[in-house]
């Protein structure tokens, strides 16, 4: 079977994972976009919308200043590859502590983040969303934000058993991963 | 294309379609398996079995408790109610005595007090938010939305009074099912 090579094309028509024989290496070398790969299925991504935008973009300034003034770690913006185990996913948002950078960074990170931002998208299903954060959590990261701009809620998700739902009223933090960090959440659907 | 989950692609499949029918004629119309959001047609899969353990596993917990203190009615799914604009059939849904309906032939024209919906796998996650809104919008008190494969529930009181409980917590009817009360790991056992 023929895998259309855009990801995000086939997001548009449906998001139904394709199973294929490529290992996650594979996948990796190969010249398709727009994918995640999750236990040999390539998952099509959800076309990113304006309101995707602008959330991803309004927290990446408000997070992105404070790890830079701060001098915390680096901060990667949507489509950048981490491998979680025998995943292969693309935070929309995704941050590194400084003590875990690789030398090399011109490879997908074979690391977690540190802190996993993930804005759902009006075609995600939900059981997929939340098996992603469990994913990231499984694979050591601290920290996963899944943000829903209908309810303009964010769920924190420190393990399995720690969850928190945000809402508009409530303050996000950093925590102990991204230090000294508060944003309101209101301000991330403004 | 060779979808592997066909609940997923049925999903897709089944974008909803826009129907000319009011929410009073689709209220008369034996239309079945439908929900009704202003003026669309939205499909409801056949459910998965992880669903039909977990809505019963509710279903009998709430079902017992209310029956034995008296306190209303708890119906399985398929049961319509009038949610404002809407017509939905809630996995589960409990109605106090006080807001019983007189005319048992139709669907409930009032929301229930509490809403119970299973998240199913073809469930996007915009639309079951939309949808607890919406039950909070037209008066219901307390939305549950239970999702098996995190094995969480999520309540929601207002847009801005949600809690989200993990298998370590305990769910308990607050002031709506009063006394009411199970762990969260029990629905999923």
């Amino acid at each position: 079977m023929d895998i259309p090579k855009n990801g995000y094309e086939q997001g548009a028509i449906s998001l139904a994972p394709i199973k294929t024989d490529m290992t996650l290496d594979e996948f990796c070398q190969s010249d398709l976009e727009g994918y995640e790969y999750v236990k040999g299925e390539l998952v099509p991504m959800a076309p990113p919308t304006m309101e995707h935008g602008d959330i991803s973009m309004s927290l990446s300034l408000l997070l992105g200043i404070h790890i830079r003034e701060n001098q915390l770690g680096r901060l990667y913006p949507a489509g950048t590859d981490f491998k979680l185990g025998d995943r292969l996913v693309k935070p929309d948002i995704a941050f590194v502590a400084s003590g875990r950078l690789p030398v090399d960074r011109r490879k997908a990170f074979s690391i977690p983040p540190d802190l996993a931002v993930e804005v759902v998208s009006p075609t995600d299903l939900q059981y997929r969303v939340v098996e992603k954060a469990f994913a990231y959590l499984n694979a050591g990261t601290r920290l996963v934000w899944i943000i829903e701009p209908v309810g303009k809620t964010v769920t924190v998700y420190h393990s399995q058993t720690d969850i928190k739902t945000l809402t508009r009223e409530d303050t996000l933090t950093g925590e102990d991963v991204v230090e000294g960090f508060s944003c309101h959440v209101a301000q991330l659907f403004e | 294309m060779d979808p592997q989950n066909t609940r997923e692609f049925k999903q897709e499949m089944s974008v909803p379609e826009h129907g000319e029918m009011t929410l009073e004629e689709f209220l008369e119309s034996d239309l079945e398996g439908y929900e009704y959001v202003k003026g669309e047609l939205i499909p409801m899969p056949a459910a998965s079995w992880e669903h039909g353990i977990v809505s019963a596993r509710v279903f009998l917990h709430l079902g017992l408790y209310v029956r034995e203190h008296q306190l209303g009615e708890v119906v399985t799914p398929d049961t319509g109610f009038q949610v404002g604009e809407r017509v939905l059939k809630p996995d589960i849904a409990f109605l106090s005595t006080a807001h019983l309906p007189n005319d048992p032939s139709k669907a409930c024209p009032v929301p229930p007090d509490l809403a119970v919906e299973v998240v199913s796998p073809s469930d996007a996650f915009r639309r079951v938010i939309e949808k607890a809104f919406a039950y909070l919008e037209a008066g219901t008190q307390i939305v549950w939305v239970i999702e098996p494969g995190s094995k969480t529930v999520t309540v929601y009181r207002s847009e801005t009074d949600i809690t989200l409980l993990t298998r370590e917590d305990t769910l308990t009817g607050e002031d709506v099912v009063e006394g009411f009360s199970c762990h969260v790991a029990q629905l999923f056992e």
